[in-house]
This record gives C-alpha cells, structure tokens and sequence, in this order.
C-alpha cells in the first residue's frame, strides 16, 4: 500500500504544470522511456516486417521526440531548466535495475575466456559502492533528477537524429548480413532491443541531473556496448566484447570512485551535477575520477584499444558507437565538468592526454589500410580534440568542444555507414579497394566524399571548430596548441589519401557492383545533408546551441563575431559546388596516360617486352613512423599523463 | 586602402609580381650555373603558350580539380592581402593543395600518383611549420588578423627568431625548390617524370602555373609580415634576400629521400618553432 501511495505521490509530481517552462517532465520522462517500448517489441517480434515496422516508428518518434524537446527548450528561452520532483519508487526501481546489470556483468566477467581476476572483483567493488550510496543513503539525493541545458540537448539531438538514421540504416544491412552469412545465428531482435536500449540511456546521459541517474545509464551503456560488440558471436568478437567490458568496468569503477569521494571525502556532499559544478575547485578531486571514466568511454589513451576492437561487430554498431552514443558519452561529460577543470593542472594535464591522443592517433591512421581502422582512429583523436578542449576550459576551446561534438557526429556517422555499404559491394572494406568508387558507384562514392570533406578541409564544420581550437588554445595553452599543430597534418596526409582513392578514374573496366537499397541511400544522403547543414548553418548553430550556454558560464565575455567566418563558408562552398557543372563540358581532348613506354590496352609493355597492368598502390609511412612502437610510447605516455591527472586533482 | 580594394589588387596584381619573380629566379639561377638565361618574361611566354594549346587529358574531372587549386589559392591571397585571418588563409591554401592532389590521384597512373603522394608528404612535412608560424605571429602581436599583425609596433622577427627560420626551411618545400622538390621536379628525373604534373598539359598547365605565381606571392607575404615593421623598403630587402638564399640553396642541393624530408621539416618545427612559441613571453619582455 506504501507503494501506491507512493506512486500517486509521484503522479502527482508528474502533473505538475509546468508549461510555463516550455518544457515538462513528461517530455523528458518520455524521450528517456520511450525508446524502452520498440527495444522490447523487438525483442517480442525478432524479425519480418513486423520488426521492420517497429525499428522505423521507434528510430522516427524518438528523432522526432529529441528534436521536439530541443525545440520547446530553444522557445523557452532559458539557459537551464531544473526540474525538481521525488519519486523514491522510481529511485529504487532504477537500484534495483541497476545491481540486475551489474549481477548480469559480473557473471559475464567471471566466464570471460581472457582470465583477467580484477575485472569480477572491480563489478562487486561498484555494487557495493552502488548499494551504499544509493539504497544506504550515503550520497545526497538530487533534487532534480532531470535537468535540462543546451549540452544536454546538444546530446539528445546527436543522439535522436544520428542514432534514429543509424538505426533505420540498419534494418537494411542487417538482411544484407544475413544474406551474406546465411550461417549466422538470426538475433536481429536482440540487436534491435540493445539499439534501442542505447539511445535511452544516452538521452537518460543527457538529461540526468542526479548523479546516481546518471551512473545508471552510463552502466547501461556499458552493457549494450559489449552486447553489441559480442554480436557476431566469433571468437575475435568475443575476445573484442570481453575487452570493452574490462576498460568500461574500470571507467564505471572511476566514476563509482567519485561518486564515493562526494559521499564521503572533504569536498561536497551532493549527488546533483549542477550543485557540483557549483563548487567549483573544491569538487575538483570527484571531477577528475569522473573525468577519467569518460576518459575510457570515449576511448582516449591508454583505455583507447575497446574502440579498435569494436569494429568487429557490424557497421552500425560502430557508426552507433563512435558517432551518436557511447564515445560522445564520454566526451559530454568532460565538457559538462570543464568549468571546474579550467586553470587547474589537472585540467592542464587532461588537456594533455586529449592532445596527445589526437596525436598519436592521426599518426596511427596514416598507418592504417582498413577503412573501418581508419575511421576508428580517426574518432580517437577527434574525441581527444574535444578533450583537450574540455580540459583547457574557457570560452572559445568549449564553444569549439561542442561543434565538434556535433559535427563529428553527424560526418563519422555518415562515414561508416557508407563503409558498411561498401563493404557489402567490394566485399572489403580495404581502402586500396575502393580505387575509383566515385566512378563505380556515383552516388555512394560522392556521398562518402563528403562525408571525407567534412572531417578534414575547410569550409566544413570539423575545421571550422578546429580554427576555435586552435585560436583558444594559442591563448590559454601554447603547449597543447603545438601538440594539436603536429597532430593535425596526418589527419591530412591519411584523409586525402583515402579521397585520393575514391576520386581516382581508372581506365581499366571494373566489374559492376550490386545495387544499393534505397533506405540505406537515403539514410547516408540525410546524413551528408546534415553534413552540410551544419556547415553553412555554423552562425545560426552557434547562436542557438551553444553561446546561450557560455554565456551562462563566462557571463562577461564579449559575444562572438561569426559574420565573415558565414560570408567565407557560402563563398567556399560555392567555389566547390558550381563547377562541378562545367564538369559535364570538358575542355580537353581525352588521351591516354603516360606510362614511360608503350601502352598496351589498360597497362604498358615492360623491359622484358610483356605487357603488363599497372598497378598503384598508397603509401602507409611504415618506415618512418613504426606504428606498433609508437603505439607502445602512445600508450605509457597516456597513461603516465592519466595518473599524472589523477594525482594534481587528489593533490589539490 | 580598404580591404577589399587590396584584396582585388592583390588578384590583379600577384599574377605579374609572380611571373616577374619566376623570371628573376630563372634568371639568377642560370646566372649561378654560369649560363645566361632566358629572358626576363620568358615564364609569361611560356604561359602564353600553353594557353594556346588543347589540353589532353586523361579524365574530365581533372580541370575541376585544377580550377578549384588556381580559386583557393588565389582566394587564399586575397584574403591574407585583405588582412583576414592568418589560420583562414592557412586552411584554404591547404584547400587549394588537396585539390592539386586530386588532380594528380584522379589521373590515376603511376607517376602521377606517385607525385601524388609525396605531394601529400610533403604537405605532411610542412603543415606543422606552418601553423606553429600562426600561433607564433599570434603570440608576438596578440591578433591572428593579418591587418593587426602587419601593424604592430616590434618587428616579429625580433620576438620570433626560431619560427622565422623555420618558416625559411618550410619555404623551401613550399617554392618546390631543391633538395625537396619531391613531387614535381623541374627537370624530367627518371623515377618522378614529372610526378604531379604529368598528365596535366596546355591550358591545364598553365592554370597550375598560374596558381603557383600566386601562391608565391602569398608565401613571401608571409615572410614580409615579420619584417613589416621596419618599413617597407627595408622589409621588401629582406624577403627579397631570403628569396636569393633560397635560389642558393635550390642550387646547390640535390633531392632528398622523403624520410628525411619529413624527419628534418618536422624537427625543425619541434626545435625551432616549438621551443620559440614557449620562448615568447619571455622574449616579449626581453626587447
């Protein structure tokens, strides 16, 4: 009978009128529930156009939800919105949600093939911190479990828009999979459940203000992660899923730590985010242990290798994994924590291990021949950009944190699902295979152009925010802007490698490729829409989403200038755009290439008077940059900059 | 003059002090070889030529590729002479050369992407230089607008001696001159042909020419705004000896292998440009 009190309690709280705010908790409440419905229809269904019909109204009705809140929050006007309310029944459902997943994880821990003891020992250790804070009352209750600001929205549109068109994606290539390997055990229902799952817990990320919320559907993200990653079933996925299990245990076992030191330790005494970031420094020791744990989600050095291993699962695993959930989950936190890391050396010292994964990670890729390695790499470092920028602080290096976030996410997502779609065509996501794609398959091969474009050249948003970077940390950061002037010119030589590829017109026939699905085409030619939105759309963009949200936290600073970085982006793209028509009129002859000899059909008679094919292949730098050292020196340099972290934020 | 003007002028402008500045290097440089030379306009003749010829090419995309290197390079000087700023103009001069390299990939043969290649790493070796002498300009004069930085009070060059010299030794990648003229020789080496440039001809050719006059003359822009202080006459002497000294080095220096190359450009930005740009407060307080 408690309950049921307790429950009307809570109805009551639910109804509270709170339109004056634009946003209610219903909304919330429903954008974080509601995913929960298809995933388990899914589960219900398994397959046929029944589970058809339910990914596509979930992945529609949760963008359209996301899209929903962020819009009442922009008409709203206000700059954060708390909404107060107290439902112990909900509290305790989430406890009890809570140790299920960490009973479910500690007994997958205990069966792993690799017999690593600390990670079963590491899943207790957080239940028992779990039981204590929680269901013994040793961490204050937030007041307003939910709260919403323009990075949680930020987050949610990521999350509803890139996650909804990965999703929708991924009914087509799922067939496409099991048409590829008829062997493979049908678990689409499972793997649309877990899809499902994710995005709840990231807009649950994005929205939770009480700390205890938010640990909850950071654990769950954990637990979709290595379910996914396991999806395959074959050993190497295995091996992968029990791996991202290990790092994100020792992440969830960070964050379980801070949550203990706010429990317990000198500091504050609260369980509520913004009452944390309202301590400024005195809360910098729990800011760090919670920053080490997005850390690991989001794949910086040394926790960096589960992200490799992840691609082992099917693509839009990885695009859900690297463009709109888990890693950006990560990256989110660190930015929400950036006001009490600024000016401290342990924010200097994670800056450092940003900035020295964005570099060793762009001289990785450059390394790298296998475009799903490429692309993972390539998220390790733009995931350390965004970190060196959280952990140097200030104005500029968060308003450039953020449109990274979004435009990482959006030109990634588009950039492994146009793999996956490749792969199934070529049969091999190998880059020297995908010679000439713009000339086998039009439209697949421009829209992974773009994709290209938008993470490395200017007009496009990723360098329109790499700009920011580097003029904020000029100012606040020398040494982190060197690091990232290094690490930039890879990004460079390894993306217009794999451009170089793509646009290349071999004259030898090759044999066609299967056709495209239409969803799968339209889902890429929504995210390379998106792609170039947010290109010309980076003044309105920054104007809506962002500096609302500096200016709550540097008040004083002047507001920025964005008009001629608008007129040069329209300018730019136009100068690329508009002659792509005279293409169609060429002014030339057409004659065949020189081959220092006799051409012979496609190739050229050798000295041995054969004829033979030219072949060409890129260059990978192994000689100079002997990537599995330089991974080696990565790694210590990570982790000593890490310890290094978490000794100045003990220290202080 | 408002920005815009000089901006224009720089369009209108840059293509003559390009071709006279090609001339003079032909020029001096016969004159180190003992030989005499072409005449003085003999790059003007050359383009005149080129113009008049049919472009064989090997796809219809290449002009593209190479229209769009001639737009963002010469939009990359215009903004630089426009005093916009100096990470922008750096971004779309990169723009400019990734087209260059298109051009070169979409060829796909192998000298062409050979010089492809080592155009990208060449890129690779001198990108870093080139962003450190940004932030270095930025930290001397506390603006990375090319308006400010040209009217500062101290001489850059003063407060920036490393990234001076280092941006001298990028330079010479930039002006392609030996010992890392890498991806396009101006001579016909066996291994490269013409590397980058090979299936590029006529019109084409002399878009690429084009291009190169005035990229050249926003490098030596670059290497103007350290010296801008001192007055122009002065500081025009001193881009203009940088120059010769690089016609010298050119001269008397045969190609190097790619890795050291990178090695070398990337140490000197370490050393010289990284240890400057900490340097800096203290040798702002030092003049």
């Amino acid at each position: 009978m408690k309950g049921v009190a307790q429950w009307r309690r809570f109805r009551r709280s639910y109804d509270l009128d709170l339109t004056g705010y634009g946003v209610n908790l219903q909304s919330l409440g429903f954008v974080i529930a509601f995913p929960v419905l298809p995933a388990l229809l899914a589960l219900w269904f398994r397959r046929g156009p029944a589970l058809d019909m339910v990914v596509w109204t979930g992945a529609l009705v949760f963008g359209g939800a996301a899209l929903a809140v962020a819009v009442q929050f922009w008409a709203s006007g206000s700059s954060l919105l708390l909404l107060p309310f107290d439902a112990p029944l909900l509290d305790q459902a989430l406890l009890g949600l809570e140790t299920l997943v960490l009973a479910f994880l500690f007994w997958r821990a205990r069966s792993m093939k690799s017999k690593a003891g600390w990670v079963p020992s590491l899943i207790v250790a957080q239940a028992a911190a779990v039981l204590y804070l929680d269901f013994a009352g040793g961490l204050p209750k937030s007041a307003a479990p939910l709260a919403l600001d323009h990075l949680g929205v930020l987050l949610l549109v990521v999350a509803g828009l890139v996650g909804g068109l990965v999703a929708l994606y991924a009914i087509s290539y799922m067939k496409e999979e099991q048409a590829h390997h008829p062997g493979l055990p049908d678990r689409r229902g499972l793997f649309f459940f877990l899809i499902f799952l994710f995005l709840s817990a990231m807009a649950g990320i994005a929205l939770s203000n009480s700390l205890a919320w938010l640990f909850f559907f950071w654990e769950i993200t954990t637990l979709c992660s290595y379910l996914l990653i396991r999806s395959r079933g074959d050993e190497a996925s295995i091996r992968n899923s029990d791996l991202a299990l290990a790092l994100n245990v020792l992440g969830g076992a960070f964050f379980a730590a801070g949550l203990l030191w706010l429990a317990l330790g000198p500091g504050p005494r609260t369980g509520d985010m913004q009452a944390l970031l309202a301590s400024g420094r005195a809360a910098l020791p729990a800011a760090v242990l919670l920053g080490l744990a997005g850390l690991v989600k989001s794949a910086q050095l040394p926790f960096h290798k589960w992200l490799l291993g992840a691609m082992v699962a099917p693509t839009p695993v990885s695009a859900l994994l690297h463009a709109s959930t888990m890693v950006k989950a990560g990256v989110f936190i660190l930015l929400r924590l950036s006001p009490v890391y600024q000016g401290t050396l342990a924010g200097g010292l994670l800056a450092g291990v940003g900035a020295a994964t964005f570099l060793a990670a762009s001289l990785l890729a450059v390394a790298e021949r296998d475009a799903k390695r490429v692309l993972a790499y390539s998220t390790i470092a733009n995931l350390g950009l965004i970190v060196a920028c959280a952990g140097v602080g200030g104005r500029d290096a968060l308003w450039a944190g953020m449109l990274l976030l979004a435009f990482h996410a959006v030109a990634k997502g588009l950039l492994f699902l146009a793999v996956g779609s490749a792969e199934h065509r070529l049969g091999s996501r190998d880059i020297e295979d995908m010679q000439g794609l713009l000339q086998r398959k039009r439209a697949l091969g421009s829209l992974m152009v773009v994709g290209i474009l938008g993470m490395f050249l200017a007009p496009f948003g990723m360098l329109t925010a790499k700009w920011k970077v580097l003029e904020a940390m000029a100012q606040s950061a020398p040494l982190i802007a060197i690091v990232v002037a290094f690490g930039s010119a890879p990004t460079l030589f390894f993306w217009a490698k794999w451009l170089g590829a793509l646009v290349a017109m071999p004259a030898a026939p090759k044999p066609r490729l299967e056709r495209i699905p239409r969803v799968e085409l339209g889902v890429l030619g929504a995210l390379a829409a998106l792609t170039l939105a947010a290109t010309v759309a980076v003044p309105s963009l920054s104007h809506l989403m962002v500096e609302p949200f500096l200016d709550r936290l540097f008040p004083a600073a002047l507001p920025m200038d964005l008009a001629p970085l608008s007129a040069m982006l329209g300018i730019a793209l136009v100068m690329l755009g508009l002659p792509l028509l005279l293409v169609t009129a060429p002014w030339g002859s057409p004659s065949p290439a020189y081959l220092a000899g006799a051409n012979a059909g496609h190739g050229f008679i050798n000295a041995l008077h054969l004829p033979q094919e030219a072949r060409l292949h890129n260059y990978y730098l192994a000689s100079v940059l002997r990537p599995e050292e330089l991974a080696r020196v990565a790694l210590w340099a990570g982790a000593a900059l890490a310890v290094a972290a978490l000794a100045a934020g003990a220290w202080s | 003059m408002t920005p815009l003007l000089s901006a224009l002028l720089y369009l209108v402008l840059a293509p003559l002090a390009g071709c006279l500045l090609a001339g003079l290097d032909r020029v001096a440089t016969a004159r180190m070889q003992r030989r005499k030379g072409p005449p003085l306009l003999q790059p003007y003749y050359d383009i005149r030529k080129l113009m008049g010829k049919q472009a064989a090419e090997v796809n219809r995309f290449q002009g593209y590729y190479l229209a769009g290197f001639l737009c963002f390079t010469a939009g990359a000087g215009a903004l630089f002479f426009g005093g916009g700023d100096l990470l922008l103009v750096i971004f779309a001069l990169t723009l400019g050369a990734v087209m260059l390299v298109l051009a070169a990939f979409s060829a796909h043969t192998p000298f062409a992407h050979l010089g492809a290649h080592r155009e990208l790493l060449q890129m690779l070796a001198y990108e870093p230089m080139l962003i450190l002498t940004a932030l270095g300009l930025f930290l001397a004069t506390h603006s990375f607008g090319v308006a400010e930085i040209a009217d500062t009070a101290k001489a850059p060059v003063l407060v920036l001696p490393g990234i001076f010299v280092g941006y001298l030794f990028i330079l010479t990648i930039k002006l392609r001159k030996s010992p890392f003229d890498l991806s396009s020789a101006h001579h016909a080496h066996q291994e490269l042909v013409r590397g980058l440039t090979v299936e590029i001809s006529g019109g084409h050719l002399a878009l690429v020419e084009l291009a190169h006059w005035y990229e050249n003359v926003l490098l030596l822009g670059i290497l103007y705004l350290f010296l801008a202080p001192f007055g122009w006459a002065l500081a025009l002497a001193g881009v203009a000896l940088c120059y010769l000294i690089e016609i010298v080095v050119d001269n008397s220096s045969a190609r190097l292998r790619w890795e050291t190359a990178l090695r070398s450009s990337w140490l000197v930005a370490l050393i010289l440009g990284g240890a400057n740009i900490l340097l800096v407060p203290v040798l702002l307080r030092g003049w």
